[in-house]
Formats: C-alpha cells, structure tokens, sequence
C-alpha cells in the first residue's frame, strides 16, 4: 500500500485540524522523496553497500537497534521478493515503511485533551536535565498567547534552584508560580496549586517535577504519590502526561519510556534539544515499541522554541545529510 | 529484558565448542550478537565495526587454532580488546598550579553544576584543596541560584557578578582567588551546542584569558550516536583534558565511555553516580566493561539495596563484608531486608562472579527463606558467630528446633559459606564500595 492510501486511511475520519495536517505532510513528503531519490542516484542498484549505508544511517540517528533491524530485514525480504533493483522505488519504500512503523495504524492527534469542566492539568516527567522546566514555560508561553490564564507548580523541591528557575520563568511568561520553599513533599506543592487552580479559575495548569532515572524505586513512587493527587482534587488529572526526553538520548530512552509508563498515564513525548546535531530516533522505537508519541519538538533555549511534531517533517530530517 | 552479552556469547562459545574449532562462520554468529549487543550500549557505530572486525581476526588467528579451549580464547580476546578500547592508563587531575584552573563545559542538562559541586566537595575532602566557585553561566534561568545553593550547602564560596559578560567574570573570579588564598578555582560554564559559533567562541575567550589547567568536557552517560560529534565539536574547539561522564547511576551501558577514548584519546577522569554532591567516583575501566558486557554490575545491586533497605543497617553490614567479618546472625538480618528485594535471583544474577560460583542458578522461593529464618533462629547465638563450629550433633539439634532436616542445615551453611566466599571476592576485587 503506497504512502498516500495509507495516510488518507488513517486520517479518514479526522476533523479538520487533522485535514490540514495531511496537506502539511503531503507537502513535505514530496520534498522529501525527491531528495531521497537523489542520494539513490549514487547508487546505480541496490547492493549490500547501500543496505550498509542505510543501516549505518539509522543507526547514527538512535533509531532503537531491534527497530532497525527488523526494519532492514523486512527491506530485504520485500526487494528481494518483489525483485526490486532501482534504488529509486526502494526510496519510496523506505519513507513508506519507516511511516508506517510510527503510525502503526492508529490515528495521530496533535490537540491537547482539554478539560471541559475546570483547569486542564499537564504532569511533565523525565529524567535528569532533559529540559522540563524549559519547556513548561514553552507551552505556558503557547497557551498564554492562545489567551488562557496559566498557572506553573513547582513541585520540583529537590534540585538546588529548581524553584528559582520555574519562577524566573514564571516572570518572563507573566504566569503565576505555586511554590513552597519549605517543603521537601512535592505533592503537597501540586495539592496547593490544585487548589489554587479551582478556586482562580484558571485554564491550564502545568507541573515541574524533578528529573529521575527511571531505576530509582523510592523516586518513582514518589512520583506516584504526585501523579495521584490531582484525581482527589480535579476530575481524571492530570489530563496530559508528558514525558520529556533529550534528543541526544540513545538505546536509554524505550527504558525510560516504559518505566514512566508503568508509573503515569503518558499521554505524549516532548522531544527536546533538536537544535543539535542529535536526531532523536529514538522516539521512533519507543512508539514501536512503547507505544507513545511524539506530540512536541524543544528547538532552542527560548520560550518560542517549540512545535508541533510533524511525522513526516522528521523523517525528512533524519535523511537530510545523505541527501 | 535484553539478553546480556554474557548469555548471547556464552550460547555461540558453546556451539564453538561443540564444533571444537573457531571456523569463519560459527565466529561470524558469535560476532553478531556482540555487534548488536554493543550497539544496543550506544557504541559508536564504526567503533563496533572496527572492533568486530579486530576480533574476529584475531579470533581466526593462529594462535587460536592451535588452542584446545578455542571458547575461552575468544572470550578472552573479547575482554581484552574491550579493555584496550578503555585504555589502561590513570588519568589524575593537574593540581599543581596555585591556583589551579579547573572549568566545566558540556551540552545543556549534562550535569555541569551539580559536577561542580561534586569536585569542590571533593578536592576539600581529599586533596585537602581550598576551592572557590565562579559563576560564569550568565544565560540559564536560576543557573546562578543553583550554583549559589550548592555553594552554601558545601559552605564553599561562589564568586559571582549577576549576568555580566561570563569572559570578565571568569577574569575577575581568577584574580579575586588569588588575592584570597584559594588554590583551585572551578568555573562553571552554561550548556551550549558544540555547533553554536558565538558561545563556542566564548569559551576559547576565557581560555585564552585563563588559561585552564583542565578543560573537562561534562556528557550525559545516556547519551546515543551524536557522542561522537558533541566529543569532536568540543574537543576540536578546546582542546580537551579530559572528561566525566555523569548519571552512571541510571540503567544506561554507558556505551559513550568505549567509543570516547578510542576515538578521541581524551581520557575519561570520573563518572557521576547520584544527584548528591559525593556522588562522583574515579572511572574504572573494568568495571565499565563488565557493565557494558553484562556480567555483574555490584553498582546497580547496591543502588536497588538502597532504596529498599534500611540504611544504618545496610552500612554496618557492608562494613562487615568489607572487613570480612559477617556471620550468621548479619545474614539473617540480610534475609530479612533481601525479602523485601522482591525476587532474589534476578538480585543475585547481577553479582560479579555468580555465575562462576553457580550462584546464577539459585531459585530460591519465598517457603525457603522462612525455612532458612526458623533455621537460623535454632541457633545458639554462639553458633550464628561462628558457624564452623556446627557439627553432627549440633545440626541435628538445629535441624528439630527449627522444624526441618539436617540437609536443611547442611545446604544452608554451603550457601552461607558460598556467599563468604564472594564477599572475599568482592572485597580483593575491583569492585569499590560506594560507601
Ligand atoms: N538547545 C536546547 N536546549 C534546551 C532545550 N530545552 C531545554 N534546554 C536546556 O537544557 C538545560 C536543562 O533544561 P531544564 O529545563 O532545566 O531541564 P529539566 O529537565 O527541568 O532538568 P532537571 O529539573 O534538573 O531534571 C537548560 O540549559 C535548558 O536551557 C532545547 O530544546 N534546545
Ligand atoms: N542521577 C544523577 N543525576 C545527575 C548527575 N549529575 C547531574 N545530575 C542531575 O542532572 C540534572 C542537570 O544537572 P545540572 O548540573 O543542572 O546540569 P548542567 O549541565 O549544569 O545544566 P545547564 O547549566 O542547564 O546546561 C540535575 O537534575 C542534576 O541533579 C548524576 O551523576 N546522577
Ligand atoms: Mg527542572
Ligand atoms: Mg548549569
């Protein structure tokens, strides 16, 4: 099944913000096909170099290493079954295949699951330094712009400055900071910004947490504790979980996908620090394999570096040296 | 989870074994998984490929062939080339200027503040060095904050100048160390891309004005392929002295630490090992390869005990083991925190040496450890201290008390005496205690 018919099968019964994602992608997906084809060019057939060549670049992206191979065995099987010898339909093929992987089906939505009878909450999760803080006040920024009254909680009360950092943001967004630099219980934090967030009527509250690796047991139930107040306090919160990962993470990030996963209802990956020369494909295993998806990219260290996740804008982006 | 590389390689050095001779395509089986397992450690792709390309030369060799434990010899070859990718050689801090000037750089999130406090902690404890912090992250929201807070909790002193320009910061920290009697000066810098021209171009101006004696590049230990370019793009530009790899304390191989010296030859000097300002040890390059290999990891064993077990009891416990001194009254206490471990075999499978010592094998359910408690419990406190005084008589008597038979006692002394002996292990080998 082509690209194309695949798409439109899995977007068919989306609303229109959906619609004009497809636009978006057929766009860019024409861009990209052509570029592919291109680097085809330099190979006159297909040989075991240019399957070496292929793996070496998936590889390099930290595209998870079972993803990969399975993906280059069934490449394989389907040239050498469909006697394929002209790179350029094997381009097609492999933007074909490695689409489908991510969207294995199901149907993507970008929009957030606002909460139609009070504050929307959003739980922010990850390990240690992957950009937390940073991107709450990147989507408080958003959420402002989109005229909603935000509220930030600190409820990071471990790391030294935590809480100085989310209010310097909180000035710099003209957002509101819940914090409590006497306690060391972030859920008591989380249950005072609830709080706050019925009684001011606020439209989206966003929560900082501290980084944690994932093996750290007395850490990760911590982080139960937190994720369970919100429900005693606001209806099914937190509405969103994100779990926020580096883009330069390797092999790492599907161990860190399933283990918030067992502790939090993820919703969403926020894949930060795409700025660099690191690609992120990781993500593209844990969806495979975890089953969570991309919802934002981080681009920088400023407020307005986020974006929405475009599947296919980021396929393009893994190929962009080869081409 | 993963098959360990242990269990893969141990499955194709069987066939090997099996066929009595190294042929070219039992060792490209065996490569195989070796190449996947060391991509899956985030291995630099080209390392991997360069690296199985050695071994299964050398694998192939004459030497090998005329060898009657062909398995072995590859193992061998195995470790020893990994071994040789780590390098051998001590790479200890230059601290011999007065002051000497010690500064941080990395990516954004790598751990270079927390590193810093790490080091002043260190160096005041260790070498005895009066350090002073300079705040030269002028970017980063609260960078400033937290520096300042790790300063006062270590009562060390942060020399600061709000968000001015981060060169003359650093040149005025210098002088105003000088001029106060402090012999090391560590200067922490704010996370930046090694492709970010105009902040790359700042740390070359603060070198050029201090002229660092160390210049230590800070990675993440989680990090995947891009290593290779964040390691060249800063060392091309700053001519590294080193580097330390932080939160080896997560469940990540830490593949980085092969393809870095390798690639590079700057020498890895410490690894971070929790979020607290003692959580930083020497890098130790068999303990890396046991880790990347799979077998054993007394680090990941330790971090789970912490977490479950009480604390006070745990220490004085491995200060027994440390001193080689542990009874049987210390390994009922074990027992009893070890439950609350949750299944012990996949604990005990983690120990270097367990599967040398068979210990990989145990299954011990839940009925067996309270068989074990009413067996210990039987005993003379006598006894528990010193359990070689258990003979024929005494083992009956134990074995009615506590409801079981003089096999119980039998089978639970050889375990006892069994885990003595990896306690001696551990205590020769090189395995260091965090403690
Ligand atoms: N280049 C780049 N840097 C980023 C991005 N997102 C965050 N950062 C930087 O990464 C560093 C860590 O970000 P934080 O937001 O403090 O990360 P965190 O996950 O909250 O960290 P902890 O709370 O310590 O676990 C900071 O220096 C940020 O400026 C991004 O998309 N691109
Ligand atoms: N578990 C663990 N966490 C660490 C270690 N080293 C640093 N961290 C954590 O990693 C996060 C980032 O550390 P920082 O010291 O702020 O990193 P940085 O490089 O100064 O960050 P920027 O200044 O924003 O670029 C914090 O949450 C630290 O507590 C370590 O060895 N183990
Ligand atoms: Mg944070
Ligand atoms: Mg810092």
């Amino acid at each position: 099944m082509g690209l194309f018919s695949k798409i439109k099968q899995t977007f068919k019964k989306e609303d229109k913000t959906i619609l004009t994602y497809e636009k978006g992608l057929s766009k860019t997906r024409k861009n990209f096909v052509n570029k592919l084809a291109n680097l085809s060019k330099e190979y006159d057939e297909i040989n075991d170099n240019y399957f070496e060549e292929l793996e070496e670049l998936l590889i390099n992206a930290d595209i998870g290493v079972n993803t990969v191979i399975n993906f280059m065995d069934k490449l394989q099987l389907r040239v050498s079954k469909e006697k394929i010898t002209d790179p350029k339909t094997l381009t097609e093929i492999i933007v074909d295949e490695l689409f489908i992987i991510y969207v294995n089906e199901e149907i993507l939505s970008n929009k957030i699951n606002y909460n139609s009878n009070g504050p929307t909450v959003i739980l922010f999760v990850g390990v240690n330094g992957v950009g937390k803080t940073t991107t709450i006040a990147k989507l408080a920024s958003k959420f402002k712009k989109e005229g909603k009254k935000v509220l930030l909680v600190a409820a990071d009360t471990f790391r030294a400055g935590a809480v100085e950092q989310l209010i310097s943001w909180g000035e710099k967004t003209g957002c509101e900071v819940v914090s409590d630099l006497n306690t060391t219980d972030p859920a008591s934090v989380v249950y005072k910004g609830l709080e706050k967030a019925v009684n001011d009527n606020y439209d989206m509250v966003l929560i900082d947490t501290a980084g944690r690796l994932q093996n750290k047991i007395n850490l990760m139930k911590e982080l139960e504790k937190i994720n369970s107040v919100g429900n005693k306090i606001i209806p099914k919160a937190p509405h969103e979980t994100f779990l926020v990962i580096d883009a330069t993470t390797g092999q790492n990030g599907i161990s860190q996908a399933k283990a918030f996963k067992e502790i939090t209802n993820l919703t969403g990956i926020i894949l930060t620090k795409l700025d660099g020369t690191a690609k992120g494909g990781i993500v593209l295993a844990i969806k495979d394999e975890v089953g969570v998806p991309v919802r934002y990219i981080g681009l920088g260290e400023k407020q307005e570096d986020l974006q929405t996740f475009d599947i296919e804008k980021y396929i393009y982006g893994l190929f962009k040296e080869m081409m | 989870m993963f098959e360990s590389l242990t269990e893969k390689l141990e499955k194709a050095i069987s066939k090997i074994k099996g066929y009595g001779i190294i042929t070219e395509e039992n060792i490209s089986e065996a490569m195989r998984d070796v190449r996947l397992a060391l991509l899956e450690a985030d291995v630099n792709y080209k390392v991997v490929k360069e690296f199985t390309n050695k071994v299964k030369e050398k694998a192939l060799g004459e030497e090998v062939k005329k060898s009657l434990k062909p398995g072995d010899v590859f193992l061998k070859i195995l470790k020893d080339e990994l071994l040789s990718l780590l390098g051998n050689d001590k790479a200890e801090l230059s601290l011999n200027n007065n002051p000497s000037i010690i500064m941080l750089v990395g990516l954004q999130g790598s751990g270079k503040t927390t590193t810093i406090g790490k080091l002043g902690n260190l160096l005041r404890k260790k070498k005895s060095k009066k350090p002073i912090f300079i705040a030269a992250d002028v970017y980063r929201p609260a960078a400033i904050d937290q520096l300042k807070t790790i300063g006062k909790e270590l009562n060390i002193e942060v020399y600061e100048e709000g968000q001015a320009d981060a060169v003359k910061i650093v040149e005025n920290g210098v002088n105003y160390a000088k001029k106060n009697g402090y012999d090391v000066v560590l200067i922490d810098t704010a996370g930046r891309l090694h492709v970010d021209d105009e902040l790359m171009q700042e740390l070359k101006n603060i070198v050029e004005k201090v002229r660092p004696n160390e210049i230590i590049l800070v990675i993440d230990a989680m990090i995947g392929q891009d290593a290779i370019n964040v390691i060249t793009g800063f060392n091309d530009k700053l001519s590294l002295t080193g580097t330390i790899l932080s939160k080896m304390d997560g469940d990540t191989k830490g593949g980085v630490a092969l393809s870095l010296k390798h690639l590079t030859g700057v020498p890895i000097k410490f690894i971070g090992t929790s979020e607290k300002l003692d959580g930083l040890d020497e890098f130790n390059p068999e303990r890396m390869v046991s880790r990347i290999l799979g077998n054993g990891d007394i680090m990941s064993i330790i971090e789970k005990a912490e977490s479950v077990i009480d604390e006070k009891e745990a220490m004085s416990t491995v200060k027994k083991i440390q001193s080689g001194k542990m009874d049987l009254e210390d390994f009922l206490s074990q027992l009893k925190q070890i439950k609350k471990l949750g299944p012990l075999e996949n604990l005990i499978k983690l120990l270097p040496g367990a599967r040398k010592l068979g210990l990989n094998n145990i299954s011990i359910d839940p009925k067996e450890f309270t068989k074990l408690e009413a067996i210990i419990s039987s005993m003379t406190k006598k006894e528990r201290q010193h359990p070689d005084i258990i003979k024929a008589s005494r083992k009956q008597r134990i074995a009615s008390g506590s409801g079981t038979s003089v096999q119980d006692v039998n089978k639970l002394l050889t375990q006892f005496e069994q885990m003595q002996k990896m306690m001696k292990m551990m205590k020769n080998g090189n395995f260091k205690m965090p403690f």
